[in-house]
């Protein structure tokens, strides 16, 4: 696994693009290590903003057509997973790579390409929805609310909100000031729960087939 | 002497050659069965070109093409690109260098195919073949004579150049490789001017001769300030810079501030290489500036200040500049500098696949600005 973000070249054969730092230093956490992920390199393709920009930056590196079998996307749903399902479809099919038919299953190739709007099953939402539907922390995550309760606003939405909660949570643990992926590292969540061990279950039939 | 004919007289001795004086830009440049390269077309070209890619993959070939057709009536230009590659001279008893030219090392003729502000062209470059006599000379060990046997076989005896400029006659060149050398047998003048080319090569440091040579025209032309101007970005301490002689060799002095002028090659190998550059640029009569391993030397902190000072040279003088790098803070070092020009730059990696083809992926600012952003190295 590659574990540095500075100028990366395409250095494995299953490229995974994720939304954000919270994104890739959480999966990172989890697939740093085991021998199942050593063909996964994970990118990230927040600082761009579009999928699709990226899929297209990736087809140009060197070694793309020779080195890449599988891509992979995964990215919040926000306000709407149902726009970002179509996003993440456009990004594949505008720059001729196969189209999955739905989200988490895997188009053959080549390269394989596959794509998750987290929380999986929810029509909004963002990452951190899954780490409190994980059960994990069930004592601070009632601390949580009550805190959101005091911090709490209108014009806030529910992505805000589990945010602040997450956070909340983290901040109230034995490394106060960690990031969302040091705290997975710190195995702070229940991975193991459906709602996150989807995004691994899906790296893993990305990276095998 | 015609101007074209020094090119090749000691040609493993200079670093850069002077072409002839040319108006503008190449805009587009088709090679085929060039040293390495089987097949490729550069297209839609800019004010600065960076060539990337890996070792071997074409990227000197590149800039040598150029420097051909910048230049199509110079056959013996071909004595000086393999000089700088450090490759043994030509001549009749000696073909490999010659032939090193054709692809795979072959038969086939070198097809360069242009679109530029001299109008474009063809330049077909064609091997020719005949019976010659090898004579080869044997030792079996150190305390008997040697001796030597001969034998008749195919050997290369030169080359054609066919020179098919667009609406233009043709003009056609011949070169013939005699003991110690080439002969050639120039067929004519075209009509428009050739782009030129100022070739820096990645060998050697600078000649310092060259940019004396150049430095002493923008004095005589009261444009050195434009070169000091240029070279502060490098190192903001230069105040004036003095072409001259010591001790019959050329030399160009410094003046940083100090009690006395420095010679400026102690300002570094870096600073010399740019100030040819420079110098290239603005004065030289060829408007290809043409420099491998651009990074040669330079420190990261002034590359953008390189870049701006291309820049800025532009206003003066039009010429472009086509460049190899293998350096990543060279190509970052971009992203600043053009941020205010974006459409005159080009970045093009080359690579070349198992089975020897090769492709080109183009970078314009935008892509690469966004390629960076996504943590993405485009070499």
């Amino acid at each position: 696994m590659t574990t540095e973000k500075g100028l990366r070249s395409i250095c494995k054969p299953v490229a995974v693009a994720v939304e954000g730092a919270d994104y890739f230093y959480s999966l990172l956490a989890q697939i740093d290590g085991p021998v199942e992920f050593a063909d996964v390199q994970l990118w990230d393709f927040a600082e761009i903003g579009s999928p699709e920009r990226f899929v297209q930056l990736l087809k140009s590196l060197a070694g793309f057509s020779t080195k890449i079998r599988a891509v992979g996307l995964i990215r919040d749903a926000e306000e709407s997973a149902e726009s970002k399902r179509s996003e993440l479809r456009r990004a594949f099919e505008r720059n001729g790579l196969a189209v999955p038919s739905q989200a988490g299953v895997i188009a053959a190739g080549p390269p394989a390409t596959g794509f998750l709007v987290m929380p999986v099953g929810k029509e909004s939402g963002c990452i951190e929805h899954a780490f409190l539907e994980s059960g994990a922390c069930a004592a601070s995550l009632e601390c949580a609310k009550a805190f959101l309760k005091c911090v709490d606003r209108s014009d806030r939405n529910d992505n805000w909100r589990a945010k602040v909660q997450v956070h909340a949570i983290i901040a109230a643990s034995d490394h106060p000031s960690a990031t969302l992926g040091q705290s997975v590292k710190q195995k702070l969540w229940n991975l193991s729960h459906p709602t996150l061990g989807v995004m691994l279950d899906f790296v893993r039939r990305l990276a095998w087939g | 002497m015609a101007r074209g004919a020094w090119l090749w007289q000691g040609a493993t001795r200079w670093t850069t050659m002077r072409l002839r004086e040319a108006r503008s830009m190449l805009r587009s440049l088709t090679i085929q069965g060039f040293r390495g390269i089987d097949s490729l077309e550069l297209s839609d070209l800019g004010f600065v070109n960076v060539f990337v890619g890996s070792n071997g993959a074409g990227k000197t070939t590149i800039l040598e093409a150029a420097s051909i057709v910048g230049n199509p009536l110079s056959p013996g230009l071909l004595a000086m690109l393999n000089g700088w590659r450090e490759m043994p001279p030509f001549d009749a008893n000696s073909q490999d260098g010659l032939q090193s030219f054709f692809h795979d090392m072959s038969s086939e003729p070198i097809r360069l195919k242009w679109d530029g502000s001299d109008g474009g062209g063809e330049l077909i470059i064609r091997p020719r073949w005949g019976i010659g006599i090898i004579t080869t000379t044997t030792s079996t060990d150190s305390l008997s004579p040697a001796g030597a046997s001969s034998s008749a076989s195919e050997r290369l005896q030169g080359i054609d150049f066919e020179y098919l400029p667009n609406g233009g006659s043709p003009i056609t060149q011949t070169m013939t490789l005699i003991p110690n050398g080439f002969h050639v047998q120039e067929g004519g003048t075209a009509i428009s001017r050739p782009l030129g080319g100022f070739y820096i090569h990645a060998r050697r440091a600078t000649s310092m001769g060259d940019t004396a040579t150049l430095l002493t025209m923008a004095t005589e032309r009261r444009t050195e300030d434009r070169v000091i101007q240029a070279m502060r970005r490098v190192d903001p301490r230069v105040v004036r810079l003095v072409p001259g002689y010591r001790q019959k060799a050329p030399i160009i002095l410094a003046d940083i501030g100090l009690r006395q002028l420095i010679p400026a090659n102690v300002l570094g190998d870096g600073f010399c290489r740019v100030l040819l550059m420079v110098t290239g640029a603005l004065l030289d009569s060829g408007r290809l500036l043409l420099v491998d391993e651009i990074d040669s030397g330079l420190h990261h902190s002034v590359m953008k200040g390189f870049w701006k000072s291309l820049l800025e040279l532009r206003k003066f003088r039009d010429f472009q500049v086509l460049c190899t790098t293998h350096s990543e803070d060279m190509l970052r070092s971009t992203l600043d500098a053009f941020e205010d020009s974006p459409d005159s730059l080009r970045v093009f990696r080359i690579d070349r696949s198992e089975s020897n083809h090769l492709s080109l992926q183009k970078y314009g600012f935008d892509m690469l600005r966004d390629a960076t952003v996504a943590g993405m190295d485009v070499r």
